[in-house]
């Protein structure tokens, strides 16, 4: 029900498109939607060929749709020739287009985030005529399946998950159990204030027990259960040099069907020189799908 | 003038100074005005250069506060929390100052939703919980110990056309701001205050109105201003010091010679002279005060030889006035004028005073047997030998022909006899042979001594010596005579004292002179009668007649003084017009004053009264006898101005008449002893037949004591043509009217 009310707000949701925002480039585009939580969220938009696929980018923990790592992607992409969609997720913040700190208050969750994707899949989808290849970075790659796992059936043609990490206790997050029992502890006395919590690479992350623990939860058991049950095909890129991602696990998932592509040398945010690679290794992707 | 008396140089020069100080004194006080004008100017200066200092640091903190406030406005968790408001009060207090939006500055911030309400679960003491909309512009506001900035920022819509969502509120310390956002350099940072007076609030545009601020020290324009003050106190200095010198230089060159030379004038008038004024300009001599300086002391010099030659002619006036030509002794004048200043000299001492008369014995006799010029050397004979026998300081005065006297100071009675002796002998051995005379020349001598502080006594003196001088003129007497009061008695006859001062008074100082005027009338109508002035005079109510006046004035040779007298009260009488015009005078006239060559002159006053009226001069054939040659010169000059000339008392003399042809004579008034002889069976055709004779002769005939009118009967029958005698009338005073009789007899006044 909720799945459906949410798709239908986002059918009617408005789009609005700024004419020919130079910004970036001449085709770059901005479109607002309106979320299901009533704040509008905004993401660039580049009208590719129409014999190319669609590709949505999500960016990752905290960060917007300008985030280098993201940016630059889009940008070779959308000069490929792609339709290339970035969204920024709003985090309870109409229209957000700076990073959020990890001091600040957060009062979103995995949940939203998940509504928020589908919103723009949707549209894309709607404004493509295609089925998108959705890509997601760091921590986006985790939202992407949430969503995917959530969306089942959804129009996605098949998802890129680059230098993927997931949350809860883990060897590249500050989070540990302790701080879960807290909230969970919280919960259970039915306290929803706020509190400060480890998350991902923040030390003191301000959220109520409730929205911490719907991103402490997708720990990598979860993760794990998630690449079994999206039902996409998908491809995981890591760097070798990224300390941030537990790039053993990453090659595990290979054994759900994944295709896991190692870039040597390239960290987690895949700049330098590796950026590149990561276009390459990409479009190699992407060629691929085009030609199945 | 403004002053009393005239300013001195002193004066004018303290005046110069005075003005000169004034003057260098306000120009001093307008420099410095002008300096102090100019320190004023540049601190105006300095205070606009740093009002539009602390202008522009205020603009830039505002601008900074508003930027501020925008960039907070902007701020998206600002949006997030105006669109998700429950963790407002925990993102305030933990969030939003430690975000790095906010500078340390903010006091304190806040979120207004559109209706300007702040959002829930914020308490705030600085912030107001609701926005008067529109917001107002950034504003200050008045704190605990500085004002502080309040900034309303509207929280910028997603889409501009948008009403704004809501607000934020800033409120921040900029004191602190304007202090340390820019390096001053005529502001004192640390003096910056605000004053907002008795607002809460007011516009932050306004803060600058309200600003106050110490400057910094400038050091450039306190160094101008030490320099100008300097200048000026030290241009004050010289010009003072240049003053004060020239006003020295002005008093030494000027001032000082013109007090000497005043001082010098000022002892001259206080001296006798003889003062010569040495060089007034000291060191420095002024040739024009050297020149008034020699020109005042050669003025002065010949002023002294003019002086002495006033003095030496003065004092032979003096001795020519005071001194008889003669024989070269004090005259009558210096006689009277020392007899008047001698009761105020000798009233100062008791010491005696004696007074002494000279009478040459005989010398008329001498006259005419050896002439004037032996007679005039006999009389410096004596003088000379008298005068040597005084003592220093004593003077011989020439009182009359032959008469001298002196007074002698601090003499007493054997002084005074002694004197006369001393005088006596000198005479005797004095050697009159030489001018020719053979007979010894002999002298009497009066004397009286008065105490000096006995006033009346002292008037006294000379009756007193004439009393002795007549004892001593008498034969067997000795020619020394000192007055005594039982000498007195012996003149008792001759002489009342008190008759005696009373006359003499009269005479000397014309007191007590009356006129009395007694009918002469008309026995015909060929002519009009008339009156004769008679002397009479009044002392302390009593009145002297003739009887005891003339003895004593023809004792003292008052003749002419007595005369003049009469002459002038008569002269007063008719000038008062007490005389009726047309009623004759007849005057009398003593035979000295008659052979007096004034006398035509001392008539002169008259002539005028002879156009309406006939004045008789009526002298004595004595008078006339004595020196005829003369007195028929002067008659005869008077009667050439109108006067007539009666001859009195004709048959009481001795004289013949054969001098009554020789005589200028209009009128013949008969005796009275005549008159009476017509009594005389005998003798009464001897008047009848003198009286036809002059008659015949062509004079007018008076017969004088008519008593009865049996008399007057014979006069008339003897033609007389006029009459006079108590039966015609009394002689009475002016006052009293005219007589009854002569006014009659006016009638037939006319011949």
């Amino acid at each position: 029900m909720s799945r459906w009310f949410l798709r239908s707000a986002a059918a009617v949701a408005t789009v609005i498109l700024l004419s020919l925002n130079t910004v970036a480039t001449a085709k770059e585009t901005s479109v607002i939607l309106e979320m299901s939580s009533g704040d509008s969220a905004e993401a660039a938009y580049w009208a590719g060929e129409p014999d190319m696929p669609a590709i949505l980018i999500q960016h990752g923990f905290l960060q917007t749709r300008h985030f280098p790592t993201v940016r630059r992607l889009a940008l070779a992409l959308a000069d490929s020739g792609f339709t290339v969609l970035t969204p920024t997720l709003t985090l309870g913040i109409d229209r957000r287009t700076a990073s959020l700190p990890c001091e600040a208050v957060h009062t979103h969750t995995m949940e939203h985030t998940q509504e928020e994707i589908a919103i723009w899949v949707d549209w894309l989808h709607a404004k493509t005529g295609q089925e998108p290849v959705v890509i997601g970075h760091s921590a986006g790659s985790i939202n992407l399946l949430d969503y995917l796992t959530h969306s089942l059936g959804s129009p996605v043609a098949h998802a890129i998950f680059i230098s993927v990490t997931y949350f809860g206790h883990g060897e590249a997050a500050f989070e540990s159990p302790e701080h879960a029992a807290r909230a969970r502890a919280a919960l259970a006395r039915g306290e929803a204030g706020l509190a400060e919590y480890a998350l991902g690479f923040c030390r003191q992350y301000v959220t109520t027990p409730a929205a911490y623990l719907s991103y402490y939860d997708w720990d990598k058991q979860r993760t794990n259960r998630a690449f079994q049950s999206c039902g996409v095909s998908s491809t995981l890129i890591a760097g070798s040099a990224d300390d941030r991602i537990d790039l053993e696990w990453i090659e595990t998932l290979q054994q759900h069907g994944a295709e896991v592509r190692i870039v040597e040398g390239a960290n987690h945010f895949f700049d330098q020189f590796h950026e590149f690679d990561l276009l390459d290794e990409i479009e190699h992707v992407l060629q691929g799908y085009r030609a199945q | 003038m403004i002053f009393g008396r005239t300013p001195s140089i002193t004066h004018y020069a303290l005046l110069l100074a005075a003005i000169a100080l004034v003057t260098l004194a306000s120009f001093g006080l307008y420099t410095w005005y002008k300096v102090d004008q100019l320190r004023g100017e540049i601190q105006e200066s300095g205070r606009e250069a740093a009002r539009q200092e602390l202008a522009g640091t205020l603009e830039h903190v505002l601008t900074q506060a508003a930027e501020q406030a925008s960039r907070f406005a902007r701020w998206e968790e600002v949006r997030q929390q105006l669109g998700t408001p429950h963790y407002y009060a925990y993102w305030k207090n933990h969030r939003m100052h430690q975000a790095g939006i906010l500078t340390d500055r903010i006091l304190d911030a806040g979120i207004y939703d559109h209706h300007g309400m702040t959002l829930p679960g914020s308490d705030s003491d600085h912030l107001p919980g609701r926005l008067e909309l529109p917001p107002p512009a950034p504003r200050a506001v008045r704190g605990d110990t500085e004002p502080f900035l309040m900034v309303i920022e509207p929280i910028p819509a997603p889409d501009a056309a948008q009403s704004p969502p809501g607000f934020v509120g800033l409120k921040s310390r900029f004191l602190d701001a304007l202090r340390e956002g820019r390096v001053y350099r005529h502001v004192d940072p640390e003096s910056i205050r605000f004053d907002l007076g008795e607002r809460n609030a007011i516009p932050a545009r306004e803060l600058l109105q309200h600003a106050q601020f110490d400057l910094r020290p400038n050091p450039m324009a306190d160094q101008v201003e030490d320099l100008l003050s300097g200048a000026v106190v030290n241009l004050g200095a010289i010009l003072g010091v240049i003053t004060l010198v020239l006003f020295s230089t002005l008093a030494y060159l000027i001032v000082r010679p013109l007090r000497d030379i005043s001082g010098h004038v000022d002892r001259l008038r206080e001296s006798a002279g003889g003062l010569v004024l040495e060089r007034v300009g000291g060191l420095l001599p002024v040739a024009e005060t050297e020149k008034i300086r020699e020109s005042l002391n050669s003025y002065q010099a010949r002023l002294q030889d003019v002086h002495s030659s006033l003095e030496e002619k003065n004092r032979e006036f003096w001795r020519i006035a005071h001194h008889d030509a003669l024989t070269g002794v004090r005259n009558r004048r210096a006689f009277d004028e020392y007899w008047d200043t001698l009761p105020r000299l000798a009233a100062r001492h008791s010491y005696p005073v004696c007074f002494a008369l000279f009478d040459i014995n005989h010398f008329k006799a001498i006259n005419d047997s050896y002439g004037h010029q032996t007679g005039d050397a006999v009389l410096q004979s004596v003088a000379r030998s008298i005068d040597e026998v005084l003592r220093e300081g004593e003077h011989l005065f020439r009182i009359g022909g032959d008469e001298f006297a002196a007074i002698l100071l601090n003499c007493d009675e054997s002084g005074a006899q002694r004197l006369g002796e001393r005088c006596q002998e000198r005479i005797r051995a004095t050697d009159f042979t030489q001018h020719g005379v053979r007979e010894p020349i002999k002298i009497s001598i009066g004397l009286a001594v008065a105490p000096g502080n006995n006033g009346p006594a002292m008037l006294a003196l000379q009756w007193q010596a004439d009393v002795a001088m007549y004892k001593a003129k008498r034969p067997g007497s000795s020619p020394v005579v000192l007055f005594t009061p039982e000498l007195e008695k012996d003149t008792q006859s001759l002489y009342s004292n008190w008759i005696n001062n009373a006359v003499y008074e009269a005479i000397t100082r014309g007191t007590g002179i009356r006129m009395a005027y007694q009918p002469v009338v008309a026995l015909n109508e060929h002519h009009p009668s008339y009156v004769e002035a008679l002397l009479r005079i009044e002392h302390q109510g009593e009145v002297i007649g003739p009887a005891d006046i003339f003895p004593v004035v023809e004792a003292r040779r008052l003749e002419i003084d007595l005369d003049r007298a009469v002459l002038t009260r008569i002269l007063g009488d008719l000038r008062a017009s007490l005389i009726p015009p047309e009623v004759g005078i007849s005057i009398n006239l003593s035979g000295p004053t008659i052979v007096n060559a004034g006398v035509t002159q001392w008539l002169e006053a008259f002539v005028p009264f002879l156009q309406d009226r006939s004045i008789i001069l009526e002298v004595t054939e004595t008078a006339l006898i004595t020196e005829i040659g003369l007195a028929t010169e002067n008659l005869q000059r008077l009667r050439r101005k109108g006067f007539l000339v009666a001859l009195d008392d004709f048959g009481s003399g001795y004289s013949s008449i054969r001098y009554l042809a020789s005589m200028p004579v209009d009128t013949v008034k008969f005796d009275i002893t005549l008159i009476r002889s017509l009594d005389i069976p005998d003798q009464h055709h001897i008047l009848e037949g003198l009286a036809r004779m002059i008659r015949d002769v062509g004079y007018t005939t008076v017969a004088e004591g008519i008593e009865t009118a049996e008399q007057l009967s014979r006069v008339r029958a003897l033609k007389f043509d006029f009459a006079q005698g108590y039966y015609l009338g009394h002689p009475t005073p002016v006052s009293q009217g005219l007589q009854p009789v002569l006014q009659a007899h006016a009638g037939i006044s006319r011949m």
